[in-house]
């Protein structure tokens, strides 16, 4: 079978080293990518296990197709157990790293035990050395990749790697590659910490055969058409993700103090005009033609000369939801966040509950260490905060421990604390409201990693599309209103399987139809996949792994977190507060309790879940989960 | 007609597509290390820049070959490397000012882009235009008419794309 | 030659009806429920930049 990719099983406490490779069963079950992550992850985490302990493992997942002719396919995954969920710990990252494992000959990393001392892996064309990184501990995801060319010399090396954060066990810490892109959420860098996993190191000059390349590459030409004809290739080319902004923004759809308000007066300062004399250019991913990323480069002031790629809508909502009024306090946020390998986006969630406690005055100045944590104060807090989480010092040392931890250290002050930290399973989310949008509240709810907004996020529904298109694509009545109810649940289901097999195929979710009807979606992966894989898969067998892949991940959550229908619940802010501001279509706006539990009844119903949520067996059978763990690999020929 | 592969720097993204397509259709496999074209990318500086044969007129390559096995095709002006003449010195891949020349470690040869005979893939799919495949005769003044839509824009005569 | 989408059509955020906004145009009523809002325009695409008149936070947190 082409590609050929492996499997490596690296035990870090016993530093052993097996390879394996990936059967065809495997494929046609998890297909790649995320897909056979998840399974790799339930399969090797040992159950019950503290997520800090030697126990976890780290697994990074590089998509089927990450490496080839498809358009920008250049996505890799990265699991684990969480430590702020104790669930699925999930992320997904661009760039070029995924598709220089592929040719160094590998699909899959599966990361166990821990090191004794700071270690980085070495994967060059087929082989993996575990290599001494007592001199990269302390260094930032900046200097740390440069260090390594260096000392391999080879400024080719693709390197991911911790900062501060991780190697402090932030539990917001990330794992990075590059100047901007990140496995930002769930704490992935936390646990490269707990390994003392300071880098992965990669380099490879091997083939990726290709079943027809002839005809591949026609087909790849034909995508790229289809994806370049859409005017949201064009806008994301020019602008990035925060095009999406002043579209919100103008809306009324974003969240500021803490979701207390939803427009500020002082928009101006933030849209992506006002980032025009930072912008140095657009920089792109692997094979992706759309180049959705910034590059910015602060001209003067305390920060010249500070260079980076950036910012995406995500972090512009997150420490542009605090009241920041210029770009470059967000931009030097974003630097910093990234020099240390912070999440920003949960930060942020968790700083913005931190603050509103105390603009309640239920923490004060003893709490903070000192400082004011006034929301006038929004720009000189970010980077002394971020600082203090990195290290750990101060109100940081609360702040590292995420939603949950902060609850918990904060709760003897107020039982009302809980109200104001923002979190779904213990993961905050992003500062765009959901409590317009049943779809959008429902899918940050069930999220297998949380409140997330990338799992099944229907931007779609945003666009009121014709109903007899919705009817169409998603297999059953879907209303074109976004403040409606009705269909959301099917919405979000299917939402939820089409990612997980984009997840699993590697290619970036931008050039789908997350963002768009008219871009790739089940029709146009299976031609990928049958040229470029040699497989042949029905949509309805896709839509089957889709479904695999996401209720392995809800039996994960149930095995380790017991998480069930009580979990599935958004912060009652969204229920209780309608937004105060924004379009007369928006103005008002809040989450019905009893018709988002219908809802929720539908949406497991449409899984094949009871009314807690968990699978029913003859779902399982259906989905052939009924063996898990199965350690398929072992098993199989 | 003697073409040019015309590369417009400031137009590239690093995206590396041109390597991919590269190896694909010269070698039938995804493997950009084998690619005629290579994108140098500073990631830290924000700066990339493709990087390719100029098929010179007086190729240095050429004139060290100790067998011949380089010569100039006149159909587009590129330098052409024989495989069943060459004996794989690499004295070509030393002498190129350009490090045009590179080495194909899976076939164990010496390798150069040769205008994927006529319809370079790599200017086909680059999005950007960072790459044209020009008439030589048009090359100048096509690199100052961009040069010049990038100076307009610049100096705030124009909003849109020219 | 690739055939792209059109690049003058808005949606209203109001009201969801389409917009079709004059070549250049700095701001744009909505022809059904009248929601002005003020326009951009990038590479010969419009967008939306933000919205007149429309209730704000004036209270800063």
């Amino acid at each position: 079978m082409p590609l050929r990719s492996k499997i490596a099983i690296i035990d870090l406490s016993n530093n052993k080293i097996t390879k394996e490779p990936i059967p065809e069963r495997m494929r046609r079950l998890y297909l790649g990518g995320r897909g056979i992550g998840a399974h790799l992850i339930y399969n090797h985490v040992e159950p019950k296990t503290d997520p800090l302990g030697p126990g976890n493992a780290l697994v990074i997942s590089a998509g089927f197709l990450t490496g080839t002719v498809a358009p920008a396919a250049s996505r890799t995954h990265i699991g684990c157990k969480s430590p702020l969920t104790n669930g699925f710990g999930s992320s997904n990252v661009g760039g070029f790293l995924g598709p220089e494992l592929k040719f160094a000959g590998f699909e899959h990393l599966v990361i166990k035990g821990a090191s004794p001392k700071p270690v980085y892996l070495w994967v060059h064309d087929g082989e993996i050395e575990i290599k001494d990184a007592s001199c990269l501990w302390g260094k930032d995801t900046f200097e740390t990749p440069q260090i390594i060319r260096e000392e391999l010399d080879d400024e080719e090396i693709k390197v991911a790697c911790i900062g501060l954060a991780g190697e402090n066990l932030v539990k917001l810490a990330n794992f990075r590659t590059g100047p901007k892109n990140s496995a930002g959420r769930t704490g992935t860098g936390c646990i490269a910490g707990s390994k003392r996993l300071k880098a992965i190191a990669v380099r490879g000059h091997q083939d990726l055969k290709l079943a027809c390349p002839k005809e591949a590459l026609q087909y790849a030409k034909e995508a790229v058409d289809q994806i370049m004809s859409t005017k949201v290739a064009k806008a994301m080319g020019v602008d990035g993700t925060s095009f999406i902004w002043n579209v919100t923004n103008t809306s009324g759809l974003l969240e500021f103090y803490n979701g207390q308000v939803n427009k500020l007066e002082n928009w101006r300062g933030l849209t992506i005009e006002a980032f025009e004399k930072y912008r140095a250019g657009m920089a792109g991913c692997f094979n992706c033609t759309v180049h959705c990323r910034h590059q910015f480069r602060i001209q003067d002031g305390p920060w010249a000369g500070t260079f980076g790629e950036g910012p995406e809508y995500n972090t512009q909502t997150s420490l542009g939801s605090f009241g920041a009024d210029n770009w470059e306090t967000l931009l030097v946020g974003w630097h910093l966040a990234n020099k240390y390998g912070i999440d920003t986006t949960g930060w942020s969630n968790d700083v913005r509950g931190v603050m509103e406690l105390y603009q309640r005055g239920i923490i004060d100045k003893e709490v903070t260490g000192g400082l004011d944590l006034s929301w006038s104060n929004a720009n000189q807090l970010i980077p002394i905060l971020l600082e203090q989480t990195a290290k750990k010092e101060g109100l940081g040392a609360i702040l590292a421990e995420g939603s949950l931890g902060i609850i918990r250290e904060l709760s003897k002050y107020s039982k009302d604390v809980e109200y104001y930290i923002l979190h779904v399973k213990g993961l905050g989310k992003l500062g765009n409201v959901d409590r317009a949008q049943p779809s959008f509240a429902l899918g940050i709810a069930t999220s297998t990693r949380g409140a997330d907004h990338l799992r099944s996020r229907p931007a779609l529904d945003h666009f009121h599309l014709p109903e007899d298109v919705l009817r169409k694509l998603y297999g059953g009545n879907v209303s074109s209103d976004f403040r409606s109810y009705e269909g959301k649940a099917r919405m979000v289901r299917w939402h939820e399987l089409t990612y997980a097999v984009v997840d699993c195929l590697g290619t970036c979710k931008f050039q789908t139809v997350f963002f768009s009807p008219h871009l790739p979606a089940y029709k146009e992966w299976r031609k990928y996949l049958r040229y470029i894989t040699g497989l042949e898969f029905s949509e309805e067998e896709l839509f089957d792994i889709g479904e695999r892949v996401y209720t392995l991940e809800r039996m994960f959550n149930y095995r380790e977190a017991g998480y069930t229908r009580k979990d599935d619940r958004i912060p009652e802010r969204c229920i209780r507060e309608p937004l105060k501001y924004g379009l007369p279509a928006i103005k008002g706006a809040h989450i019905d309790r009893k018709k988002f539990n219908k809802m929720l009844d539908e949406y497991y119903e449409l899984h094949g879940w009871d009314s807690e949520g968990l699978p029913l067996p003859e779902t399982l059978k259906r989905l052939e989960l009924d063996k898990e763990p199965s350690h398929l690999i072992q098993k199989i020929d | 007609m003697e073409k040019m592969i015309l590369i417009d720097y400031a137009k590239c993204t690093g995206c590396r597509l041109c390597e991919t397509v590269c190896s694909v259709v010269n070698t039938g496999v995804c493997n950009p290390e084998r690619a005629r074209i290579k994108i140098i990318r500073w990631e830290w500086q924000g700066l990339q820049i493709p990087t390719v044969c100029l098929q010179c007129d007086e190729p240095a390559c050429l004139s060290v070959c100790p067998v011949k096995a380089l010569s100039r095709d006149s159909r587009y002006g590129c330098v052409k490397l024989n495989q069943s003449r060459c004996i794989g010195c690499k004295l070509c891949l030393q002498a190129c000012p350009f490090g045009a020349i590179s080495y194909d470690f899976v076939k164990k040869e010496l390798i150069k882009c040769e205008f994927c005979d006529g319809d370079p893939a790599c200017v086909k799919f680059c999005e950007t235009q960072a790459l044209r495949f020009v008439d030589l005769t048009d090359a100048s003044v096509k690199k100052k008419r961009s040069l010049g839509a990038q100076v307009l824009m610049a100096i705030g005569k124009t909003e849109e794309i020219l | 030659m690739r055939k792209q989408e059109r690049d003058n059509i808005l949606r209203c955020l109001n009201c969801f009806e389409r917009m079709e906004i004059p070549s250049k145009a700095k701001q744009f009523t909505c022809p059904k429920c009248k929601m002005e809002y003020y326009i951009g325009w990038r590479d010969g695409q419009a967008k939306i930049l933000g919205s007149v008149d429309v209730d704000v936070d004036k209270e800063g947190g």
